[in-house]
């Protein structure tokens, strides 16, 4: 004998009871998504890059992975040669064509080892609202080529002695032109 | 007593390094177990070097105990924003300040302007700082800056320059007569100064300048802004002098510097060689 299950009676109160109940479980849900889980492991130091050998160049080393200073640790080249770096990077970048939505940040964080070498390359994209966002290649690729292919760092010097440093440095993109550098 | 610029930059280095080493939290103003918790795992997470994993640790399981400790959500998202992880850093901040709008989102619009040069941004931060705050939006994060200053200078980056007037008025005419000099910013009347330039009032920047050397005058800054404006002015004899002073000071160190980023109207020394070279043409 095949059981019949009556059907819930449809009344509006029911259905108004329905309508809640998805809406707290949604509510819910989302409070749960938005709960903080924590970090399960954080690097050695904030920011710090691994070798990747998908992505490094093997060549590049690092004089000593124990101590790789920030650039705002010490004296850095950078800061120093700003102007000439702006330059360096404006006047060799070309904007592409269809750039109206090509808007934001794009950050190049990258070593410069004790000898003056830079590796290590990494970039982040994020959109004017800080949100992650993929440039068209012909600007994020040509940042990186531009980046990889500056000449003339320096090292870290702290006490007379000569350190592996990180660096970054930040384009703010408008429509697809170099608005300014960073930091 | 007249500083010394070594004493001016000691003086900032101590005031940023007191803004940025942020200070301890007393945890006996707390009733409740997780505050406690997270506010004593807070201060321990100070003994450990900035970014570290131990620091970052101490900090995670302060926010894992009590999501609602504001300080913490703060604490462990500024290695992002020095080491140019802005996501991360805004992810972390954001919750800083929806926890506490005072006084964090103060300090996210000035990371803004700093840090990112997102004059829109900081301003919408700052604005709406300014009115939770009743008026009194204080100062900067490093304490270079009253917050007044820092959207006038947003604003002017944006080109609204009465704006930007207004709040340099709030900033630095209001500051004067309420609570004196010694209050006015270290470098206000400079970025006043540039400001009224780009404006093309060359009195009104000259008179701005000569209140900077008034209340300090050893940077180089302020002689490259003279000569430019004498320059503009077809006094081409006066700028070359201005503009050689202002080398002789960018050599021997006296000009605006910070650890962190470019600050609003630093001059490198390419900028004054190209200023003479262009005056030397006319």
């Amino acid at each position: 004998m095949a059981l019949c299950r009556t059907p819930l009676k449809q009344t509006p109160i029911t259905a108004w009871l329905l309508v809640l109940i998805v809406i707290c479980n949604n509510i819910s849900a989302q409070t749960k998504a938005e709960r903080y889980k924590g970090v399960d492991s954080f690097p050695s130091n904030t920011g710090d890059i691994a070798f990747n050998t998908a992505l490094d160049d093997p060549s590049f080393t690092v004089c000593n992975p124990q101590i790789v200073l920030q650039y705002y640790n010490t004296t850095s080249y950078y800061k120093q040669h700003k102007r000439e770096i702006e330059h360096y990077f404006k006047s060799h970048y070309q904007p592409g064509t269809e750039t109206a939505d090509q808007s934001g940040y794009v950050t190049i964080r990258f070593i410069i080892n004790c000898s003056g070498q830079t590796g290590r390359f990494r970039m982040y994209e994020l959109d004017t609202g800080y949100k992650p966002f993929t440039f068209h290649s012909a600007i994020s690729d040509q940042l990186m080529k531009l980046a990889k292919n500056l000449q003339g760092w320096q090292p870290a010097v702290y006490k007379g002695k000569t350190y592996d440093s990180y660096q970054y440095i930040t384009f703010t993109l408008k429509k697809g032109l170099i608005e300014c550098i960073s930091p | 007593m007249h500083l010394t610029l070594k004493k001016c930059v000691l003086l900032l280095v101590l005031l940023t390094g007191m803004q940025w080493c942020r200070s301890q939290i007393n945890c006996r103003v707390f009733t409740d177990s997780s505050h406690i918790k997270a506010c004593l795992l807070y201060n321990a997470s100070d003994s450990f070097f900035q970014g570290s994993r131990k620091a970052q640790q101490y900090l995670d399981s302060a926010i894992r105990i009590c999501p609602d400790f504001a300080e913490a959500w703060r604490e462990i998202s500024v290695p992002y924003l020095k080491r140019g992880d802005f996501f991360t850093w805004r992810a972390y901040m954001d919750r800083a300040v929806a926890l506490k709008p005072y006084p964090f989102l103060g300090v996210r619009g000035w990371c803004r302007f700093k840090f990112l040069r997102d004059y829109e941004g900081a301003l919408i931060d700052l604005q709406k700082f300014d009115t939770i705050s009743g008026f009194h939006p204080a100062y900067s994060g490093d304490g270079n800056y009253h917050l007044y200053v820092v959207m006038a200078l947003c604003e002017r980056e944006l080109g609204n320059y009465p704006q930007a007037l207004h709040y340099f008025s709030l900033g630095i005419d209001s500051i004067l007569s309420q609570q004196g000099q010694s209050w006015v910013g270290f470098s206000d009347y400079l970025h006043r100064a540039v400001t009224k330039m780009r404006m093309k009032d060359y009195e009104g920047a000259l008179s701005d300048l000569d209140n900077q050397i008034k209340k300090y005058d050893n940077f180089a800054e302020i002689y490259y802004y003279i000569g430019l404006i004498h320059g503009l002015m077809h006094r081409e004899k006066e700028a070359l002098t201005d503009l050689e002073k202002a080398k002789t000071l960018v050599n021997s160190g006296h000009h605006l510097s910070d650890i962190y980023c470019e600050l609003p109207d630093e001059v490198f020394i390419t900028d004054i060689e190209e200023a003479i070279s262009r005056i030397k043409k006319l």
